[in-house]
């Protein structure tokens, strides 16, 4: 903390690890509020948390033993990552042509799907999950009209499932991953692609070798928020998932607050926050945002 | 490279940034309502579960009291254990008297984070006999797990027993059950199982979980009452293992729900008074105020909240008087919770039903 308050105005100097390569100036600055302030709401709870992983109820690594000794939780945490990818590239799939859309369409109409994007953003995620609720259970909109056209003899099994959870949170995501896609793409100029087809690329190869490769910072960092944010999931997988879908998160909520066992819970969010960063600092090294030419 | 990348996610991560803190402004807090006092008589925070049930001790506890003692009376909801705990750990504790279960009242009391509740003022013999008041906290009401049902489903014969609840042969179809292990589930698999009455307690744990997995696949686990009352609203399920209170509320919508008392499981809460709260006093006077006999009686003008004291369950009011679960003859064929063998056991049977739930 006291490295990022103490910006002596004397320029280059100092430099904590090559952060402050350039001189600081006035704008560096403004990072200071944000930053005290993400110290004190976000820094130092999360230490407080860690630091009850191995201290209750008696100090030691015993929740953690716990933690990587109980199946049923290693299963979970497995669970959460797995389904977070899932969601993940449900979202690039739907997001990506929905963000190239926006770019292709006239102004009145890019409105319209901004809007469409921006709207569920705005309604409560409970109501968003309850809607869901109404359409994907054994009696609910989808199955009744189903078995009224007479195309099923039973009901699918949507809600309570799997299924249910990576359709409800990649409705609630999908915002997360249009919006970076979209901001990336606007920025390109088209002109690009016209030139890789006077240059003789099919539009396949136009795509793949130019557009692809310009729309990959939109769609890493899209992706990085998607993934970081279903990792914490709660509400949906609760209501829209059965009891055998549950994510890591919804056990930390059971075991401090049912249970009461701060230790044990705190050790889990520890797992779950480490494996993430090092999860993200793995897939920052190896998806090198790259762009245009120097694609390859 | 990195300054590129940098450049054009900027502009994304702004917008999304935005976008999040519109939505976080869109969410709303815990409801909190003031529940009048003009005269200076102190405060008192009121913590307890929401919904219908938090609307009824509102007008049936905190509203007469604020305007008999003038005591400006706040009531936040919901009863959070975790917060409890450590807001006294902290020693930053603003809640004054919270609505909590009786196995946390005897934990809490045990480990020295809920005051003792002077309790000279209260008639020890005025509760019913499975709501014994504790050194900590003192029932303020009862609950009840039942067999609540569609009528329509079955037009022969309706289940009448927990036995009926798990035999998907005669009574095919999704049932409902909670997600959480006290006090119902267990007691209802172990009933259905042939255990008597009498010898429910010590819970058999591992019998109970063989018999709930023989109708694994019938079962569907709720997580809030609300949901519960979708469950059934919708036709999702036939059957459900459901409060009293909830089925009350869905008849009131104008949804038939089937119900038998026979082995109902009775559960109640306690009003306890976090250690450190700023107005002990008053809520030592509050708590009083409420398990009396008009208090009591007036709650059920508003939800079938079964009273727990004797007086007052056998005369609750006409309007929830159908669903009010403690009346004597309703209490013959209930079931109590052992809260005692519940407090002893609670970490560790909430935590097998949820390694079952998970398997």
């Amino acid at each position: 903390v006291a490295s990022e308050v103490a910006i002596p105005d004397t320029g280059p100097r100092l430099r904590v690890g090559g952060l402050w390569r350039g001189r600081v100036n006035g704008w560096t600055l403004l990072l200071v509020p944000p930053l005290a302030y993400l110290c004190v709401v976000v820094g130092y709870p999360l230490l407080t948390v860690l630091q009850q992983s191995v201290t209750e109820p008696t100090t030691g690594l015993g929740n953690y033993e716990k933690v990587f000794g109980t199946g049923i939780y290693v299963d979970a945490l497995i669970r959460t990552f797995r389904t977070s990818a899932l969601v993940t590239g449900l979202c690039l799939v739907c997001g990506y042509p929905y963000a190239y859309l926006m770019t292709v369409v006239g102004p009145a109409w890019r409105r319209v799907l901004i809007f469409v994007v921006l709207v569920p953003l705005w309604t409560s995620l409970l109501i968003r999950t309850y809607a869901w609720t109404v359409l994907l259970q054994d009696t609910g909109l989808i199955n009744t009209t189903l078995l009224k056209l007479g195309l099923i003899d039973q009901p699918l099994h949507l809600i309570r499932t799997q299924i249910g959870v990576l359709i409800g949170m990649s409705q609630v995501l999908l915002p997360f991953m249009v919006l970076p896609l979209y901001a990336n793409m606007r920025g390109i100029d088209p002109s690009f692609m016209k030139a890789a087809a006077n240059l003789g690329a099919r539009p396949a190869t136009a795509f793949r070798r130019v557009y692809l490769p310009l729309t990959r910072p939109g769609a890493v960092a899209g992706a990085l928020i998607v993934f970081i944010y279903a990792l914490g999931f709660y509400i949906t997988p609760a209501l829209l998932g059965g009891p055998r879908d549950a994510m890591l998160s919804q056990l930390i909520v059971l075991q401090v607050s049912q249970l009461l066992d701060f230790g044990l819970g705190s050790a889990m969010a520890g797992v779950l926050l480490v494996v993430t960063l090092l999860l993200v600092a793995i897939l920052a090294r190896f998806v090198r945002p790259t762009t245009g030419t120097a694609a390859r | 490279m990195r300054r590129r990348f940098v450049g054009r996610v900027a502009p994304a991560l702004a917008l999304v940034a935005v976008a999040t803190v519109v939505v976080a402004c869109g969410g709303s807090d815990a409801p909190s309502e003031s529940a009048s006092g003009e005269k200076s008589g102190g405060a008192l925070t009121l913590t307890t579960w929401g919904g219908a049930y938090q609307i009824g001790q509102t007008k049936a506890f905190a509203t007469p009291f604020g305007d008999e003692s003038g005591a400006k009376v706040t009531v936040t909801s919901p009863t959070d254990y975790a917060k409890l705990k450590s807001m006294v750990k902290t020693g930053n504790v603003v809640w004054d008297v919270v609505d909590v279960e009786p196995f946390i009242t005897r934990q809490g009391c045990e480990e020295g984070w809920l005051e003792k509740v002077d309790q000279t003022n209260i008639p020890q013999d005025a509760f019913l006999a499975s709501m014994k008041p504790s050194p900590c906290g003192v029932p303020n009401g009862a609950y009840t797990t039942m067999i609540a049902f569609q009528p329509d489903k079955f037009t022969g014969a309706e289940p009448q027993n927990w036995a009926d609840f798990f035999d998907t042969k005669r009574f095919p179809g999704k049932r409902a059950i909670q997600n959480y292990a006290a006090p119902g589930p267990l007691e209802a698999a172990l009933l259905a199982d042939g255990v008597s009455k009498e010898q429910l307690y010590p819970l058999d744990v591992d019998r109970a979980f063989r018999k709930l997995s023989t109708i694994r696949k019938d079962l569907v686990f709720y997580g809030s009452g609300d949901q519960s009352e979708q469950l059934m609203r919708s036709g999702e399920v036939v059957m459900c293992a459901c409060w009293a209170s909830r089925m009350f509320d869905l008849e009131s919508q104008g949804v038939d729900v089937g119900r038998t008392w026979n082995e109902q499981v009775i559960g109640y809460d306690d009003f306890v008074i976090p250690k450190g709260a700023k107005n002990a006093a008053t809520a030592t006077e509050f708590i009083k105020f409420a398990v009396s006999p008009e208090s009591q009686v007036r709650m059920t003008q508003f939800v079938p909240w079964g009273p727990s004291t004797t007086e007052a369950a056998a005369k609750p009011a006409d309007a929830t008087k159908e669903w009010v679960p403690t009346t004597p003859e309703r209490l013959k064929v209930a079931i109590s919770t052992d809260y005692d063998w519940w407090t002893e056991n609670f970490d560790d049977v909430a935590s097998a039903y949820q390694q079952w739930l998970l398997k």
